[in-house]
């Protein structure tokens, strides 16, 4: 080759940034002594930025909506996401876009679960822990009949407290044959009544 | 959510196409679109085809995403693809066309006016017009390079394509690489050469150096 062709193939591998130490340094030798190829790989700079400025253009031409409608028609139909893929891709969005949801989140039930465990707690006790008002009114009773079928203590606590995580008042407590109801009255005022089996 | 599902990373939005998740393939299209189909309507010229080769594209990486395994970023991945089928699909076309390609180049190509196309072309805002028409210039002299000087420029300028990916997607050796770019260089500037030179210098477009 031509040893001129073979310096100027040199200096477009070096706008490319392709060439070997030694290569590099022979380009740029040359290219101190002679302006002319500072003066073509400036063109060639120029052409880069042009080539790519008019395709760039080209592509923003696109229309975005034909373009995916048409690629749809194009791609097979998706399964429908099974319950656990579904539930999969909800948790990692919310763990990484909605954090302070899902803490808060847990932070809610933990309370909830936490202030139910109490004051069923403390229904079992008898209120002890609870102030009970002397002669305060009876707001609602709970009907006397049929008599509730057995149920775990803690978990109607749960249900009736999960209300009121913050009820702190009971106004009465009134013993039947086979089970006590007990009236809270809950932090806004409404009354709430728990009926709680009788041990044997 | 669609919103917030534009912000995740080309890997997460993978993995979740894998998982079934076909908005987050709906995201990576979104995305790329443009880039894939600029990338083919560089090489194959039409429109048309063009965008029924970024389509073709993103339908090959959505069947064999499960290939994917995140050595190279999703987008080369993509551009790779791309480059390939715009490339068969030019050469299908030409198929039986026994194109000779003049590798030589003409004395007057190399000796041709130097750095006005580089003045031309600069960053000043007062050019812009003259810029709007190289644009011009530039999309009808790359459909005068021959197709294989055509699409190896575009490979390489429009994503900086090393040679090393441009043998393995092209299949030639680095060498022809490196003699191809050279020649499609030389070629359009000798095109575009001939546009500016009949430009008056004196219209506040910059003056011939050198």
């Amino acid at each position: 080759m031509d040893p001129r062709n073979e310096l100027l193939m040199l200096l477009s591998a070096y706008r490319d940034g392709e060439l070997t130490p030694a290569e590099k340094a022979r380009v740029e030798q040359a290219l101190a002594q002679d302006p002319s190829l500072a003066l073509r790989l400036s063109d060639w700079n120029a052409l880069s930025g042009g080539v790519q400025a008019t395709l760039q253009q080209a592509g923003d031409g696109l229309d975005d909506a034909a373009f995916l409608k048409g690629l749809q028609a194009k791609l097979p139909v998706a399964p429908s996401l099974s319950f656990g893929t579904r539930l999969s891709i909800w948790w990692s969005e919310m763990v990484q876009f909605r954090p302070l949801s899902l803490a808060s989140g847990f932070a809610a039930a933990a309370v909830l679960v936490l202030g139910g465990s109490y004051l069923g707690a403390q229904a079992l006790s008898g209120g002890g822990a609870v102030p009970v008002a002397p002669n305060a009114p009876l707001i609602a009773e709970a009907p006397k009949a049929p008599p509730p079928a057995p149920q775990p203590l803690g978990g109607g606590a749960t249900a009736v407290a999960s209300r009121t995580p913050k009820a702190s008042t009971v106004r009465e407590v009134k013993p039947h044959p086979d089970h006590d109801a007990i009236v809270f009255e809950n932090h806004a005022g409404a009354s709430v009544i728990f009926l709680r089996p009788t041990r044997k | 959510m669609a919103t917030e599902r534009s912000d995740l990373d080309d890997l997460t939005l993978v993995r979740r196409c894998k998982e079934g998740d076909q908005r987050a393939f709906e995201q990576l299209v979104l995305r790329y679109q443009r880039k894939v189909y600029a990338v083919a309507l560089g090489v194959v010229k039409n429109r048309e085809e063009a965008q029924d080769v970024a389509q073709d594209a993103f339908v090959k990486v959505h069947r064999y995403l499960d290939h994917f395994k995140g050595d190279s970023s999703f987008y080369t991945w993509l551009y790779r693809i791309t480059a390939n089928l715009a490339i068969d699909r030019v050469r299908s076309k030409s198929k039986g066309e026994a194109v000779e390609y003049d590798e030589t180049l003409q004395q007057e190509e190399l000796t041709g006016e130097l750095g006005v196309l580089g003045t031309r072309l600069g960053s000043n805002p007062q050019k812009a017009t003259l810029r709007r028409e190289l644009a011009g210039k530039i999309e009808e002299a790359l459909a005068q390079i021959p197709e294989k000087h055509r699409e190896i420029l575009v490979l390489r300028e429009l994503e900086g394509m090393s040679y090393e990916d441009l043998s393995k997607v092209l299949q030639i050796p680095k060498g022809t690489v490196m003699s191809r770019l050279f020649h499609a260089r030389v070629k359009m500037q000798k095109i575009l050469g001939g546009y500016l030179e009949g430009d008056d210098p004196e219209q506040g477009l910059g003056t011939k150096e050198g």
